[in-house]
């Protein structure tokens, strides 16, 4: 018995240690993929760190201190998940080992399986980690009036599953939360927060529809539809950070209205870089079914058609950031889309200067206006 | 006849091809050569999918006009959408090169069943089924088929053996090419075996 023990302790450290060469190779695959990004994540976001973590802790105080205004805090809370998995979908692969997995199969029991997928999972979760260090620094007391962020925190964890296991069921439930955080109904946070929790525990019965399945691709319109449908992953997270950038300059120039014009050629940076960073994709599925085409005899239709997502894009960004946010110059409006076509050409043509490019055009706009 | 005439081929320092000159006379022809000869390149090359450092190619003494309209290919190296189903995939093929929706054949091959899979979910046998109705469908003169029995099934081999018995009975100047390492079912179909 003892000897069966040892031996199947033995085995889960082999897996364990197994699950953990994977993860750090895929998580470091992962970061090599962002290589056009590298400088510019060094030089721009590398230098507001500091900033970045404040302002994380900053609205996470936002969701435990909102019983005078439950529904802004609600609204963080819901962006915050959104954040989190759209975090947790890109690294799902590392923490899955997804493209071994049949092959884990072949050597550990499922239950082992889960167990390394959850504890690869909790590793990952930084914005879990950062509630728990918030977590343990509450007293008794405070818990008592904030008990809401237990729930926020088993959302956490929960999404991280659903992130896992059944990503159709957090696409619904963060649908159906959205407009629960939209509604304007005066509830407090702990309603909010059983609100959520009810919401995706419904979501995880709802059977999964497949649009694509539906759909009559006849056409270089609808084969791209389909595209954007099956990989819908590509535009989610380019449309959550957009959204952290529309949040940020609203909060700015609620904050420092003299910086505006600083502000609008921030979000407007940002906004170009988003959308025509999705030419990378087109680009890669152009590459990949070029002679597809070409027999079709479309290959310049086709080819044509890869820059039409990222500019339809780029046009609907620009339009929710006037309605929504706010106005920009006419000038710099034309110089944006000047500099989406520039950067879009980059991506195409040259794409590791693309970053390089980036920023200079930024630093350049930035330095006519101061 | 398609007449190859001094082709050049390199990629990178490799040299493919270095002034290959042929003559495919025979209307069903099964070339045969051991792997990463240049098969598949030169199927490409004739059907105008793959570029060449120089020569030519005759199709019947003619240089190709409209290569999607003359040539049907069939071929691994020609990704097909994977995100799309074997359905929408012949749809947008049919749609686009105003072919009518190729019952028969896909009645002939089983394939029926497998029309609404995911093409990178179908196995290699039904993707190669996939290929082969996209190139039948267009019922183009030329026709180049890269290994088209590899991961078929008894059953579809010998309707396929059928197809192509029957393909060129109303094409007087077609032609059909593969390539093939197990020839001997074909050539009991009139194919004609010949070296790279």
């Amino acid at each position: 018995m003892i000897a069966n023990l040892k031996q199947s302790i033995g085995q889960y450290r082999s897996f364990l240690d197994y699950r953990y060469q994977a993860y750090k190779t895929e998580l470091t695959q992962l970061l090599l993929q962002l290589k056009n990004f590298g400088l510019l994540f060094l030089v721009v976001l590398g230098s507001a760190l500091l900033g970045m973590i404040l302002l994380f802790f900053l609205g996470l105080g936002k969701i435990i201190d909102s019983s005078d205004a439950p529904q802004y805090g609600a609204q963080m809370a819901w962006f915050y998940l959104l954040l989190q998995s759209v975090m947790l979908g890109a690294m799902k692969s590392a923490i899955k080992n997804s493209q071994q997995r049949l092959f884990q199969r072949t050597i550990v029991k499922l239950n082992w399986l889960k167990l390394m997928d959850i504890k690869l999972l909790l590793l990952s979760n930084g914005w879990l980690l950062a509630s728990l260090v918030i977590a343990l620094d509450l007293t008794m007391s405070q818990w008592l009036r904030v008990p809401h962020f237990l729930l926020f925190m088993l959302l956490q964890f929960g999404l991280g599953v659903l992130c896992l296991y059944k990503p159709t069921a957090l696409i619904y439930g963060l649908s159906f939360t959205l407009v629960l955080v939209l509604l304007p109904i005066d509830i407090t946070p702990l309603v909010y927060h059983c609100g959520f929790i009810v919401l995706f525990v419904l979501s995880i019965f709802l059977p999964a529809i497949s649009l694509n399945d539906r759909l009559s691709v006849n056409s270089l319109f609808t084969f791209w539809l389909s595209f954007f449908l099956q990989h819908s992953w590509i535009l989610v997270w380019r449309v959550a950070l957009l959204l952290c950038v529309f949040m940020a300059v609203t909060t700015l120039l609620n904050e420092r209205n003299d910086l505006a014009a600083i502000f609008s050629v921030l979000a407007v940076a940002f906004i170009v870089l988003f959308t025509s960073s999705l030419q990378f994709d087109c680009g890669k599925l152009r590459d990949k079914y070029a002679l597809f085409f070409q027999l079709n005899n479309q290959q310049r239709l086709f080819f044509i058609s890869q820059f039409i997502p990222s500019c339809l894009f780029f046009f609907i960004s620009m339009l929710s950031y006037l309605m929504f946010v706010a106005n920009i110059q006419w000038l710099l409006l034309s110089l944006s889309v000047a500099w989406c076509t520039l950067q879009l050409y980059i991506a195409q043509k040259k794409p590791a200067h693309y970053a390089l490019a980036w920023m200079i055009t930024t630093g350049v706009l930035l330095a006519l206006i101061t | 006849m398609i007449e190859v005439i001094g082709l050049h081929k390199q990629f990178a320092e490799n040299i493919l091809y270095s002034g290959y000159s042929v003559q495919f006379c025979a209307p069903k022809i099964c070339i045969e050569a051991p792997n990463g000869l240049g098969k598949t390149t030169l199927l490409m090359m004739l059907a105008e999918l793959e570029s060449r450092q120089s020569g030519q190619i005759f199709f019947s003494g003619k240089a190709l006009t409209e290569p999607h309209k003359q040539v049907a290919i069939a071929s691994d190296r020609i990704a097909l959408p994977d995100f799309l189903t074997a359905k929408q995939i012949i749809n947008l093929s049919a749609n686009t090169l105003d072919c009518s929706w190729p019952t028969t054949i896909i009645d002939g091959f089983n394939f029926n069943e497998f029309l609404n899979t995911r093409f990178d979910a179908l196995s290699s046998g039904n993707q190669k089924k996939c290929q082969l109705i996209l190139a039948l469908m267009r019922d183009a003169p030329y026709l180049l088929l890269d290994e088209p029995s590899a991961a078929l099934d008894q059953s579809s081999i010998e309707y396929l053996l059928v197809l192509l018995d029957e393909y060129l009975i109303d094409k007087p100047e077609g032609q059909i090419i593969i390539t093939c390492h197990e020839p001997a079912p074909f050539i009991k179909y009139g194919f004609e075996c010949m070296p790279l």
